[in-house]
C-alpha cells in the first residue's frame, strides 16, 4: 500500500513536472495586438501593433499572419518593427513588437480578428480588438488654444469630414505599368479640390524602394488648372512629379502618399474672437488628410537577345558628339576635345565613354560637367567630358570614333552609337627640340653641351654612286692576269726541266764512249818518256766519265766531292775504293812523279777499265 | 733571263692601273666647295642644297656624306643625319669623325634599342670587319694577292739558293693574309646584299604585328632609329631591331642606308 502511494506520487510528481514543463514552454510566446486608436474617422490612418514578447520572440523568423481587416481598412504598409530585450532579475525577456498602419474606409463598427505568430510549428494567436470607424470630418484647426484637448480636436475633424470627401482628393498618375529595368516612370501627384487649400504639407512620403528618384520642379505655389473629374469640376494642382527609374527586375509597390491640407471652410462666426484669430475672410481653416493609394508597376528584365557585350545599362534615347576645337595645330600646343552625351533617360547614370587618344597625345583627366533638364515631360539632359590633349609628335593623327550604347524601350532593340572620326593634322612644333631632349638618360646628358664635328674641307675623291672596285673588270684582270703569269712560269719551268734533263741522258749515253776515247788516248803515250801525260789522260777520262755519269761540271771538281758524289749514288764501297785508287794514283804520278815502270802503267790502264765498266753496270 | 724582265714590267704595269682612277668630277668638287662655304655661313639649308645636288648626279664619297649629315644635323633633321652619317661609315668604316658624329646624333633619337651582348668572337669579327671599306679591301685584296703570285713565281723560276727559305716563309704568310682578306671581302659584299638596314625619317610611326594598317601595333618608332630590312611587300616592309623585336611599318616612312 504504501508502495501503490510512493508510486502514485511519484507519477504525479512527473507528470506535473511535464505539465509545467509545457505550460512554462507554452507561456514562452505571448502575442499582444492594440490599436492606437479605437474610434477613427473614415480615411484617418491608425496603427495596428502585434508586440510579441517572451523569451524565445527573438527566435521568430516568419512574419506574424494579420487579420482580415479588408472589409473596413485599406492596408497601407508597415511602420516598422522594434524590438526590446530587458533581463529582470536573471531572466531575460525579449519584445517585439510589428507596426502596420491601416486606412479606415467605411462606417460602422468592426471586430479586429487574431493574429497569428507561427513558432516552432507552433502557431500563437493574438487577442481580438474592437475598432469602430465614423464618418470623416474636418479637424478643426487647433490655432489659438492651447488647452484644447485631443479627444475634442478629433471629434471637430469628425464632424468636417464627411463634407471635403468629395471635395478634396489626392491622385497619383503614372506614364506606364510597365517598364523595363532602368527606363523611366514618371509618377505626378495631383490634388483636386472644390474647396480652397490654403496649404499642404505632405504628412507620409511614398516608398520608393528599389527606385532611383528625380524629382521633377514645380511651381510653388503649383500652377492650376480646371478639370471635371468624376461629374464635378475641381481645381487642380500638380504638387510632386518624379521620374523613376527601377534599379531591379520585379513587380514593385509604390507605397502611398499622405499629404495634410489647411482647407478653409465657409462657416458661421461662433464668436468675434474666432473670426479674428481664425479668418479674416469669413472661412475657418480646418486640417484635412487625404492620401493617394499605393501603385503597383511591373518591371521587366531587359531582353539577353543581342545585348551589347559592354552594355552600358542606359535606358532611353541618346547620343553622342565629338568635335575639337582645332584641327590644324603645332605640336606640343594643347587642343581640347569635347565629347558631349545627350538624350532623354537617367543622365546621372551616364557612363565615362572610352575615348581612345592615340599615344603621340598626352591626354589629361577630363573635365566633366553634367546637365539634367528636370521640367519636361521626362528627365533629359546631357554630359560633357572635355579633354586637354597636347599633340607631341607632328604628323596626321586620328581620333578613333567614341562608342557607347544604350537600349530604345520604344522600339525594343540594343542601340550603339558613335561619333565621327576626328583628324588632326599636326604640324612640327617649335619646341621638338627641347621634348627630345627630355628623353637624355643620365650618362648622355654629358654629351648634350657638345656639338658635331666640323665638317671635312679636303676635297673629296668622288666616285660614281654604288662604284665598288670589285664590280671593275680591272679587279677582276687583277685576279686573271697574274694567275696566268703563274701558269706561265709554271710552264716555263717544266720546259727549263726538261731540257737539262735531256742533258743529263745524252751526257750518261755518251759517258763510256768518251772514257773509252780518253782511255785509248792514254794509252798512247803508254811510255816512260810520257809518263806524266798518260797519268794525266787517265785522271780526264776518269773525273770526265764519272761527270759526265753524274751531269755535273767536270772542272774544278775535287776527288772527295767525288766520293761523295757516288756514295750519294749508293755505289758499291769496293767499286768507289778502286775508283778513288785510281784517281790518287794518276794525282799522285802527276804532282811527284817517280819511275814507274810500264808494267805499272798498264795495270793502272786495266784497273781504270774495269772500274768505269763496274761503274757503268752500277749506274744506268 | 728575258722571261722574267717580262714578268716584272708586266707586274709593274698591273699595279700602277689600280692606282690610276677616274676622276671627271672637277664640278662637283666645285659644288662640293660652294656647300661648305655655305656651311660655314651657317646657312644649311643652302648647303644641304648643293650636297645633293651632287649626289643627284650620282657621285658620292664619304666627306659628301659626312658634311651633308652635319647640315641635316644643324637644320634638326635628325633622321637625315643619321641617315648620312650611316653611308659615310659605309664608305669610310673606321672614321673618327663620323663615329662622333654619328653617336652625337644619336642620342637625339628617341628610341634606345638595346643591342644584347654577342659572343665576344663574333664580335671581334665584326669589328675587323668594319675597318675598312669594301672598296680598301678590294684593293688589298688585289695587292696581297699579286704579291703572292709574284713570290710563287719567283721561287719557281729564279734558282736563288741563298734567301729561299725566306721568301718561301714570306710566301706562306702571304697566302694566308689573302685567304684571309678574301673572305672578309665575300662576308661584307654578302652583308651588303643581304643584310640592309634603314633609318625612320618620319618623326613617329607606329610598327604593326602584319602588313595592315588595322593590325595590332607592336611598338612604335621615332625619326633617326636603325633597323635591318627584312623584307619588302609592296608599301610595307618586314623590319628587325637589333633587340629582335620585329614588325612591319610603311615603306615611305624611312629610307634603306
Amino acid at each position: 500500500m504504501m508502495k501503490e502511494s510512493k508510486t502514485a506520487i511519484a507519477y504525479i510528481i512527473f507528470i506535473g513536472v511535464i505539465f509545467f514543463h509545457g505550460i512554462s514552454l507554452g507561456q514562452d510566446i505571448n502575442i499582444t495586438a492594440s490599436i492606437d486608436r479605437s474610434k477613427i474617422a473614415v480615411n484617418q490612418v491608425y496603427t495596428y501593433t502585434l508586440q510579441v514578447s517572451g523569451s524565445k520572440a527573438n527566435s521568430i523568423k516568419s512574419d506574424p499572419v494579420l487579420p482580415d481587416m479588408k472589409e473596413f481598412s485599406t492596408y497601407m504598409g508597415s511602420s516598422g518593427t522594434s524590438q526590446n530585450i530587458q533581463l529582470i532579475n536573471g531572466r531575460m525577456s525579449i519584445s517585439k513588437s510589428y507596426s502596420f498602419n491601416y486606412m479606415a474606409t467605411k462606417v460602422g463598427t468592426y471586430e479586429i480578428g487574431p493574429a497569428k505568430v507561427e513558432f516552432k510549428g507552433k502557431s500563437y494567436n493574438s487577442n481580438s480588438l474592437t475598432i469602430e470607424v465614423v464618418a470623416s470630418a474636418a479637424q478643426p484647426k487647433a490655432g489659438g488654444s492651447p488647452g484644447t484637448s485631443q479627444q475634442s480636436r478629433s471629434q471637430q475633424s469628425i464632424d468636417n469630414q464627411k463634407d471635403l470627401e468629395d471635395n478634396l482628393l489626392l491622385r497619383a498618375f503614372i506614364n506606364k505599368r510597365k517598364v523595363y529595368v532602368n527606363e523611366p516612370v514618371i509618377l505626378t501627384y495631383k490634388i483636386y479640390t472644390a474647396v480652397t487649400v490654403t496649404s499642404y504639407g505632405v504628412s507620409k512620403q511614398p516608398d520608393t524602394e528599389g527606385f532611383w528618384v528625380e524629382e521633377f520642379e514645380i511651381a510653388n505655389p503649383p500652377q492650376t488648372t480646371r478639370e471635371n473629374y468624376k461629374g464635378r469640376e475641381y481645381i487642380v494642382a500638380e504638387i510632386r512629379k518624379m521620374a523613376l527609374f527601377p534599379t531591379d527586375a520585379g513587380n514593385k509597390t509604390i507605397g502611398p502618399m499622405h499629404i495634410q491640407c489647411d482647407v478653409r471652410v465657409q462657416s458661421q462666426r461662433r464668436s468675434i474672437f474666432d473670426s479674428f484669430f481664425d479668418d479674416p475672410f469669413f472661412g475657418r481653416s480646418v486640417k484635412a488628410s487625404v492620401y493617394a493609394p499605393p501603385i503597383e508597376i511591373e518591371v521587366l528584365p531587359l531582353p539577353e537577345e543581342n545585348k551589347p557585350l559592354n552594355f552600358s545599362g542606359l535606358v532611353g534615347n541618346f547620343k553622342i558628339s565629338a568635335n575639337v576645337d582645332k584641327t590644324r595645330v603645332k605640336a606640343n600646343e594643347a587642343i581640347s576635345l569635347k565629347v558631349k552625351l545627350s538624350g532623354e533617360g537617367n543622365i546621372k547614370l551616364l557612363p565615362e565613354p572610352n575615348v581612345i587618344i592615340p599615344p603621340q597625345f598626352e591626354k589629361y583627366d577630363p573635365r566633366i560637367s553634367r546637365n539634367v533638364n528636370r521640367s519636361g515631360n521626362g528627365i533629359s539632359g546631357s554630359k560633357t567630358l572635355e579633354y586637354v590633349l597636347i599633340p607631341r609628335y607632328a604628323g596626321q593623327h586620328q581620333i578613333k570614333p567614341i562608342e557607347f550604347n544604350y537600349y530604345d524601350p520604344i522600339n525594343a532593340q540594343y542601340r550603339t552609337v558613335s561619333t565621327r572620326e576626328i583628324s588632326i593634322n599636326v604640324e612640327k612644333g617649335d619646341e621638338d627640340i627641347a621634348i627630345a631632349g627630355a628623353g637624355f638618360s643620365k650618362e648622355e646628358v654629358k654629351l648634350v653641351g657638345q656639338d658635331i664635328r666640323f665638317i671635312q674641307r679636303t676635297t673629296p675623291d668622288l666616285k660614281r654612286s654604288g662604284y665598288y672596285f670589285y664590280k671593275n673588270p680591272l679587279f677582276y684582270l687583277g685576279l686573271i692576269i697574274p694567275l696566268i703569269l703563274l701558269i706561265a712560269a709554271m710552264f716555263q719551268r717544266r720546259q727549263m726541266d726538261k731540257i737539262s734533263e735531256n742533258e743529263a741522258y745524252a751526257r750518261n749515253r755518251r759517258a763510256n764512249q768518251l772514257a773509252k776515247k780518253r782511255l785509248k788516248h792514254a794509252r798512247s803515250s803508254l811510255s816512260e818518256d810520257t809518263q806524266k801525260e798518260y797519268y794525266a789522260e787517265t785522271s780526264r777520262a776518269l773525273i770526265g766519265y764519272l761527270a759526265d755519269k753524274l751531269n755535273v761540271s767536270a772542272a774544278g771538281v775535287m776527288s772527295d766531292q767525288l766520293e761523295s758524289m757516288m756514295r750519294g749514288k749508293a755505289l758499291d764501297e769496293d767499286i768507289i775504293k778502286s775508283f778513288m785508287d785510281c784517281i790518287s794514283v794518276c794525282d799522285y804520278q802527276r804532282f811527284a812523279p817517280s819511275n814507274s815502270t810500264y808494267e805499272e802503267m798498264s795495270e793502272l790502264y786495266e784497273q781504270s777499265k774495269i772500274v768505269i765498266s763496274k761503274i757503268e753496270k752500277s749506274i744506268k | 733571263m728575258s722571261n722574267r724582265a717580262k714578268i716584272y714590267i708586266l707586274l709593274i704595269s698591273f699595279i700602277m692601273l689600280f692606282f690610276v682612277f677616274p676622276l671627271q668630277a672637277d664640278h662637283f668638287t666645285h659644288l662640293f666647295e660652294q656647300g661648305n662655304k655655305a656651311y660655314e655661313e651657317g646657312n644649311y639649308k643652302e648647303a644641304i642644297k648643293k650636297y645633293e645636288e651632287i649626289l643627284d648626279n650620282r657621285y658620292e664619297s664619304w666627306e659628301l656624306y659626312y658634311n651633308l649629315g652635319n647640315s641635316y644635323y644643324k637644320e634638326g633633321k635628325i633622321g637625315l643625319a643619321v641617315l648620312n652619317y650611316e653611308r659615310a661609315k659605309q664608305l669610310q668604316p673606321d672614321n673618327e669623325d663620323i663615329n662622333f658624329n654619328l653617336k652625337l646624333a644619336n642620342l637625339r633619337v628617341i628610341d634606345k634599342i638595346q643591342t644584347p651582348p654577342q659572343f665576344f668572337l663574333f664580335e671581334f669579327y665584326e669589328t675587323v670587319k668594319n675597318i675598312f671599306s669594301i672598296n680598301t679591301l678590294s684593293v688589298i685584296v688585289i695587292i696581297s694577292y699579286i704579291t703572292l703570285i709574284s713570290l710563287l713565281i719567283v721561287l719557281i723560276i729564279a734558282r736563288i739558293r741563298i734567301f729561299r727559305g725566306l721568301i718561301k716563309a714570306a710566301t706562306y704568310v702571304v697566302a694566308v693574309i689573302v685567304i684571309l682578306i678574301s673572305l672578309t671581302l665575300y662576308a661584307k659584299v654578302h652583308d651588303k646584299n643581304q643584310k640592309k638596314y634603314g633609318i625612320i625619317l618620319a618623326t613617329r610611326i607606329n610598327v604593326y604585328s602584319s602588313p595592315d594598317e588595322n593590325g595590332t601595333e607592336v611598338f612604335s618608332l621615332h625619326e633617326g632609329a636603325k633597323f635591318q630590312l627584312q623584307r619588302d611587300i609592296n608599301e610595307w616592309a618586314q623590319i628587325r631591331l637589333s633587340d629582335g623585336k620585329t614588325g612591319w611599318l610603311k615603306r615611305d616612312s624611312f629610307e634603306i642606308i
